[in-house]
């Protein structure tokens, strides 16, 4: 048996002749904060749908704890909080009774309630009808729900969509802690990559349903190779110049761009530029941000 | 399945549609009152001619109509709030939240038929009907009436499942109810009605009746059992393969 | 108001409403059809004075909760293309009044369930001349038994409308309909001034004119106060 907690294999779902998502490998190990990313569209919801049951594959399996969704979901279900998409609620019921009617499902002790609903700061509107809740309120009680149970894999779908930055940043510091506190894994849904990138620890992309990078944070970050940005007097001039040369450059808006090199080819341009009276105002390294590697990964599909 | 239903439970009672296990009772408990003076009872059989009475006004389109809105109403906050995909994703079988479903509207109506019985009792009371009460009938009464409706809840639960709107099932509802109005009155196709079945089955002394029932072998076994069955495994079998 | 009529019918596209209004009149046709097809020798002998009055008032027997319930449920899903997708704080942040928002979808019910009349004044003519019943037809009994019984509703009709828009929550519009409905079909026996006795036309023809003028008052009313009422509220 394989050591992570979800493992996918080929998972393909199709809506009539729609793909949405196509051969997902999705692995996730124990004790990560794996970011699901993706544009909108991209399939992320209808993964997530799978991973819980909510829809059937129509290829492919889901192993989570080691066990196969299709033949023991109850008994990973027991281990799992969610929330997908929008909040669920019911909007008659106040947030503890909405909290009530999952944990008599779940057979929770009653305490654990007032300890989600300070978890997620909803103590003093707990008497409250959850239809009178702002967003972030809905948001922050589909969280508590999804805590309720004392899971061992938190999976969330787009758990800060419209909440405010403040709240945000609790979340992702809530977030952040559970691993080590409690040594729970969180999958986390976001199309945006800032998001992904301040907690995971994981990132898998998927884009028009197939997954097309998934490794460390680190590894998506080493992607993000330098060029080195030159500014000069007269660039186009300059470019030739170093042509004919033999030195490899690109002229963007007036300024030269070289790919990463060593320090030595660095220094001999340089030189070959001063050598050739060109002013050289600026020598500058230039990093590429994620939102270039992730707009190059998906082929510029989608704005973050 | 127990933990299921009180959660359920929990949802229904705040939101007070539970309230209209009243309203049918109390109007036929009305027409009951007024209507009773105009007619010479039959000597001695007071209690069941006030109960044909009130079976009118109760049993006709209310029941299954009643039905109907009790199953919208169980499903509606599920499609409001998202819930579906909240409720599916616990560690409870789909089996399970289906029949806890059916229980509670199954429940509700069993309060709706107790009520119309204390009207009853309360009509023969202030009238002062004989002290000899024919429970034996009046049981057979409420709970053929109960029965009947059990198809109708296992339809309505189905349709009120599969569509997210409230007045699509209702509409449904209300289509295959409102012939009751002419079916009732006929000798052949009365009893092949699955709708008419809560009318006729509270209607007491039919002529028909299978034993101390008041529908006979055949609309008993095939007409109510039999479509309960079909009702009830074809949503069953639906609800098991949703998708939300 | 042209503009808004056009926008409403467009949203109405698709929505299994006209469907509703022309299912209700052809399936209490229908019904009448078995009922007759089935009972032939019976009911022509039972109506045989006035065959085409039998088969209007066995019809009307059926229209009228048809009719009551069929409000409840068409202004209830007018209402909900609204709710459904939150769609008032669009709607009202047009520069349209909100009069004429709330006129518009009170129209566009009115209007609806006038065609399903017509229908089944169509429906019944249609059904009596394959009855064989002859060609001398009580126009003037028809239309009186086709159109009274809605007219008689105006106030139910305001009064679904102003709860169907007002709550989000149609079940609760939907329930106190089909209420009514009920109530009203086993109103005989009550006082001629509560209205859910004046869709029967129970009072002798000349005596229901009164309670049709009384309806179109009281609905018209209704529909004022009722309009006051959208004026004050604030979009959620």
């Amino acid at each position: 048996m394989s050591n992570y907690i979800i493992e996918t294999e080929k998972l393909t779902k199709k809506y009539g002749a729609r793909r949405v998502v196509h051969q997902v490998d999705l692995k996730v190990k124990k004790g990560e904060i794996y970011g699901f990313l993706g544009p909108n569209g991209a399939g992320k919801t209808t993964t997530i749908k799978m991973l819980l049951g909510l829809a059937r594959p129509t290829k492919g399996s889901i192993h989570i704890f080691g066990k196969d969704m299709k033949k023991d979901k109850l008994a990973v279900l027991k281990k799992i909080g969610s929330l997908v998409e929008y909040p669920s609620y019911y909007g008659h019921l106040t947030a503890y009774e909405n909290l009530e009617a999952v944990r008599i499902l779940l057979d929770a002790p009653k305490s654990r309630i007032d300890e989600v609903l300070s978890i997620v700061r909803l103590t003093r509107d707990a008497k409250r009808p959850v239809k009178g809740f702002s967003l972030g309120m809905k948001q922050r009680l589909g969280i508590a729900t999804a805590l309720l149970g004392n899971p061992e894999l938190l999976i969330l779908d787009e758990p800060t969509n419209g909440l405010d930055p403040s709240g945000i940043i609790e979340i992702r510091e809530l977030l952040k802690s559970m691993p080590k506190e409690h040594g729970i894994t969180i999958v986390v849904s976001s199309h945006l990559l800032s998001e992904i990138d301040q907690m995971a620890t994981q990132v898998g992309i998927i884009s028009k349903g197939e997954m097309i990078f998934q490794d460390s944070i680190e590894t998506l970050r080493k992607r993000s190779s330098s060029k080195i940005k030159l500014t000069v007097n007269d660039a186009q001039s300059a470019w030739r110049n170093l042509m004919s040369n033999g030195f490899k450059t690109d002229v963007v808006q007036n300024q030269l761009f070289v790919d990463s090199v060593t320090d030595e080819k660095i220094a001999e341009i340089v030189s070959s530029l001063v050598k050739n009276d060109y002013s050289i105002y600026r020598v500058e390294e230039e990093k590429k941000s994620l939102e270039e590697i992730f707009l190059e990964l998906t082929g510029g599909e989608g704005s973050l | 399945m127990g933990r299921l239903f009180q959660s359920e439970f929990l949802k229904l009672r705040k939101s007070l549609i539970w309230l209209l296990i009243f309203v049918s009772p109390i109007l036929s408990l009305f027409l009951g009152l007024l209507e009773s003076n105009e007619i010479t009872n039959v000597k001695g059989a007071e209690w069941m001619t006030t109960l044909s009475m009130m079976t009118i006004s109760h049993a006709i389109l209310f029941l299954p109509l009643l039905a109907g809105v009790f199953s919208s109403f169980v499903c509606r906050y599920e499609h409001a709030g998202g819930g579906w995909k909240q409720l599916l994703a616990m560690p409870v079988s789909r089996g399970s939240i289906y029949v806890a479903k059916l229980l509670v509207v199954a429940a509700l109506i069993a309060a709706t038929q107790l009520l119309f019985v204390v009207c009853l009792l309360f009509i023969g009371w202030v009238k002062g009907y004989p002290s000899v009460i024919p429970w034996d009938s009046i049981a057979i009464s409420i709970v053929g009436g109960w029965v009947a409706c059990l198809p109708l809840i296992a339809l309505q639960m189905f349709v009120s499942v599969a569509w997210s709107s409230f007045a699509a099932p209702l509409a449904l509802n209300v289509i295959l109810t409102i012939p009751n109005m002419l079916i009732i009155n006929s000798e052949k196709f009365g009893p092949y009605y699955p709708w008419a079945q809560p009318f006729l089955a509270m209607m007491p002394n039919s002529s028909e009746g299978f034993g101390a029932l008041n529908v006979s072998l055949v609309t008993l076994l095939i007409v109510i059992l039999g479509s309960l069955g079909l009702f009830l495994s074809s949503g069953f079998v639906y609800f098991k393969r949703k998708e939300v | 108001m042209g503009r808004i009529m056009a926008s409403e019918m467009l949203k109405i596209k698709r929505k299994m409403i006209l469907f509703l209004i022309f299912l209700g009149p052809i399936g209490v046709v229908a019904l009448e059809a078995c009922n007759f097809g089935l009972r032939y020798d019976y009911l022509t002998k039972v109506y045989k004075d006035d065959l085409w009055g039998g088969l209007i008032n066995e019809a009307s027997l059926l229209s009228i909760p048809t009719i009551l319930i069929g409000l409840t449920i068409i202004t209830s899903m007018i209402a909900n293309i609204e709710h459904q997708t939150n769609a008032w704080k669009q709607l009202l942040a047009l520069p349209i009044s909100k009069t004429k928002v709330y006129t518009g979808k009170a129209l566009l019910a009115f209007l609806l369930l006038i065609l399903s009349c017509v229908v089944l004044a169509g429906g019944i003519i249609v059904l009596g001349l394959l009855l064989k019943f002859g060609v001398n037809i009580p126009f003037l009994y028809l239309l009186k038994m086709c159109f009274f019984p809605f007219l008689a509703s105006l106030p139910f009709l305001a009064l679904q409308i102003w709860l169907a828009i007002t709550m989000k929550n149609q079940a609760i519009p939907l329930t106190v309909g089909i209420m009514g409905t009920i109530i009203s079909m086993y109103s005989m026996n009550f006082p001629n001034w509560v209205p859910w006795k004046w869709p029967l036309l129970v009072n002798d023809l000349e005596k229901a004119v009164y309670s049709i003028v009384a309806s179109i008052v009281i609905g018209l009313l209704l529909y004022l106060v009722s309009h006051l009422d959208f004026h004050r509220k604030e979009v959620r």
